[in-house]
């Protein structure tokens, strides 16, 4: 197991992160959960650091719809999974100006979840076609809605102001 | 009076065919009609072994259909060999893996762009039935080709064997002609030193 | 350069490439907008290979989900199956049999074999050669051979179960694998002399398509794209799993990030499998094949994930868990939807000639990009 660079997580906290680190089967994991303010704060730390984008998406959870991130590091068993939640409208900034890979991920989010995001260049449907361009399949029926605390996501939640 | 669209032995079934499936005229073997029917045995002879399937794989059924055009299994004896990126050039549509609601259009148009006649084979559970993606909460996938298009030859399996197809490509053969392989293609080698 | 009124208009056409086209691996849909045999851009429309993956997750108990694992990537579907069952053991604490890990290893290295030998077919077959995919396919066939009698099927193998594998196989079928290695290294001095030597294919794929390395991190690109162009990242390296750590092979590197070097990785990555493959034999221990599980999985509440290397690239499942038998969210990383996303930056200006040796390098299946 190598050993964690500390001056990512430095970085990381500097942008009022809330950091939880985990060992499971391959390598760490640093689970950091930050406001949506903070979220293209920190991606540039993890894009700095020479981290690539593994997969964006989300899961709808009761409030709001929770954005999970992984990141992966090429050189060494470390990943990080950054987590925020949309809000009430399900707005979210992009961070394809910062990681053009994230384009598709977040059109696949708006097919899937109807997310949009604020600075994409590109919002039309991706997986879906035109006819189907806002069912949003992957939303969940209010009866089968659990909540962050429910599914023991504290680690994907964020606290304060910035929920709504 | 037997079913006009049924197979009679002898009698060709070619959407082609003139005449054989008027019930007011059941015996169309006397005069003038027999040299047309004689051409258009051996018309249908010609199409039957020289099929050129549409290069349509969709998903997985498609390395089964290029593993059936590859030297072991080798659909090239049969006449199937002539794989056609056109469908104007083509005259045989395998439609080898899932049809969704996005891909749907496509499918039409590429069958309405084939010229007359022209035949298709359902490669697999998805072409045929919608497969594994069939049933609750499914919202992008068509539950089979034939609710598109016409569909000749249903080939079952998930995804079927390469033999399979080659079973289909004999079936729509005998279709075609109205009559089996004159040498059978499946008999298995070990049931032949038996006999 | 500078386009006169005239030559725009007669020059500028907008081009659909698929998504029926012989040489896109599955149904790609790129529209084009070209001068002339020039590519100014790319648009990819996707979805058509759109399968609903995990909306059925959220539909079927944790273990169905293993009927639609090789579904996702058909053409390498043992790492999709191995992952998904290695996050189960993760989530629910269960220690896989030495001889399962085996088992594994040996069907997933095949599985990355027949996996290469149909793009290395499928490849020379977009750049207009009709013979080597005759030998890949010959070669694959007795792979797959291998393949179906330790697996049950062909192409789409039902044979990762959470705990281990479903069934255990016997040493005719090993012995038999031991041939085939002993066959497969002999065969590679055909594929150097009929294709790595061939001057038509250098000059169709040296210098072409030319990615950086900061230009495939940025995009995510993994797998044989990344290391062409000189990154060794190889999930079986870096952040082992299943018992790749206790095998010793390498990880090949390309140097430039051109065609050409994604196709000697991918040969390379062949050879290594082959050595892997034949220690896994050497080592096989007894045993059972697989790990008592409980009849309904349930992980506890909470997320997780695993990453594995397939042929492709990196691999990997993200499962929330809200305790039932049922899961409330999975998610898929397929490894080709990030090696497609760096192609409409890279292609600007190619001829379109070069843009199909560039996609096929690429390796895509695209119904792993639609899930």
């Amino acid at each position: 197991m190598s050993a964690l660079p500390d001056e990512l997580l430095k970085k990381l906290q500097a942008c009022d992160a809330h950091i939880k680190t985990t060992s499971p089967q391959q390598g760490s994991l640093l689970h950091v959960r930050v406001t949506r303010t903070a979220l293209k704060q920190a991606a540039t730390v993890l894009r700095n650091a020479g981290l690539y984008p593994v997969f964006m998406t989300a899961v709808h959870t009761d409030p709001h719809v929770a954005l999970v991130y992984q990141f992966a590091a090429s050189d060494r068993p470390l990943r990080v999974l950054l987590a925020t939640t949309a809000d009430k409208g399900g707005h979210a900034p992009s961070l394809t100006p910062l990681f053009p890979g994230m384009q598709w991920h977040e059109r696949e989010a708006r097919d899937m979840f109807g997310i949009i995001f604020e600075g994409h260049p590109d919002m039309r449907p991706l997986i879906l076609c035109d006819e189907d361009r806002d069912l949003h399949p992957l939303l969940k029926d209010p009866k089968h809605l659990k909540t962050l605390e429910q599914l023991k996501g504290a680690d994907l939640e964020i606290t304060g102001g910035e929920a709504s | 009076m037997e079913n006009p669209g049924q197979r009679q032995p002898g009698r060709p079934v070619s959407r082609t065919t003139l005449g054989a499936t008027d019930p007011a005229q059941p015996d169309t073997d006397r005069g003038l009609w027999q040299p047309l029917r004689l051409a258009e045995n051996i018309l249908d002879a010609c199409r039957a072994n020289s099929l050129w399937p549409l290069t349509f794989g969709l998903s997985c059924c498609a390395i089964e259909m290029m593993s059936a055009g590859m030297a072991r299994f080798d659909m090239a004896r049969y006449g199937a060999e002539v794989f056609r990126p056109s469908p104007r050039q083509a005259d045989l549509m395998i439609v080898a893996g899932t049809v969704n609601k996005k891909m749907a259009p496509v499918v039409k148009r590429l069958y309405e762009q084939m010229a007359e006649p022209k035949w298709v084979i359902a490669l697999g559970n998805c072409a045929v039935s919608g497969g594994p993606f069939a049933g609750e909460g499914n919202y992008a996938v068509i539950e089979g080709v034939d609710k598109l298009i016409p569909v000749d030859v249903y080939v079952a399996g998930c995804p079927p064997r390469p033999e399979g197809l080659l079973e289909a490509i004999f079936t729509l053969q005998e279709k075609i002609t109205g009559r089996k392989h004159p040498f059978p293609q499946n008999r298995h080698p070990q049931q032949e030193e038996k006999k | 350069m500078t386009i006169s009124a005239n030559e725009d208009r007669t020059f500028r056409m907008h081009v659909n490439l698929g998504p029926q086209h012989p040489s896109t691996h599955g149904v790609l849909h790129l529209e084009l907008e070209m001068y002339g045999e020039y590519v100014l851009g790319i648009d990819p429309v996707l979805g058509y290979g759109h399968r609903m993956h995990e909306k059925m997750a959220e539909t079927r108990p944790w273990q169905s989900f293993f009927a639609n694992t090789p579904r996702i990537d058909y053409a390498c579907s043992l790492p999709h199956s191995l992952c998904y069952a290695s996050l189960l053991e993760q989530a629910l604490d269960i220690e896989v049999p030495a001889r399962a890990r085996s088992l594994r290893i040996i069907t997933s290295e095949l599985n990355r074999i027949t996996s290469h030998l149909l793009w290395v077919g499928a490849f020379l077959l977009d750049l207009g050669a009709f013979t080597p995919i005759l030998y890949c396919f010959d070669d694959r066939e007795q792979a797959v051979d291998i393949l179906e009698h330790i697996t049950g099927n062909r192409l789409t193998h039902a044979y990762m179960c959470a705990g281990g594998v479903m069934a255990d196989t016997d040493d005719a079928i090993l012995r038999k694998t031991r041939e085939f290695i002993q066959r497969m290294r002999g065969r590679f001095q055909i594929y150097d002399r009929l294709i790595t030597n061939n001057i038509i294919f250098v000059t169709r794929t040296r210098d072409i398509g030319i990615i950086t390395p900061d230009m495939a991190r940025a995009y995510g690109a993994t797998g044989p794209v990344l290391r062409g162009s000189g990154v060794p990242c190889d999930i079986r390296k870096i952040a082992p799993y299943g018992g790749y750590d206790t095998f010793e092979f390498d990880v090949p590197l390309g140097s430039n990030g051109d065609c050409l070097d994604r196709y000697s990785v991918r040969l390379q990555e062949m050879r290594q499998s082959l050595n892997i493959i034949e220690q896994a034999l050497d080592q096989l221990p007894g045993g059972p094949v697989r790990a008592k599980v409980p009849r309904t999985i349930k992980p506890a509440p909470g997320h997780y994930s695993f990453s594995v290397e397939g042929a492709r690239g990196d691999v990997t499942y993200w499962a929330v868990s809200d305790g039932s038998e049922i899961p409330y969210r999975l998610k898929i990383r397929s490894a080709c939807m990030a090696n497609l996303s760096l192609l409409p930056e890279l292609c600007q200006g190619m001829l379109l000639a070069d843009l199909i040796s560039t996609l096929g390098s690429l390796d895509l299946v695209i119904p792993e990009i639609d899930r």
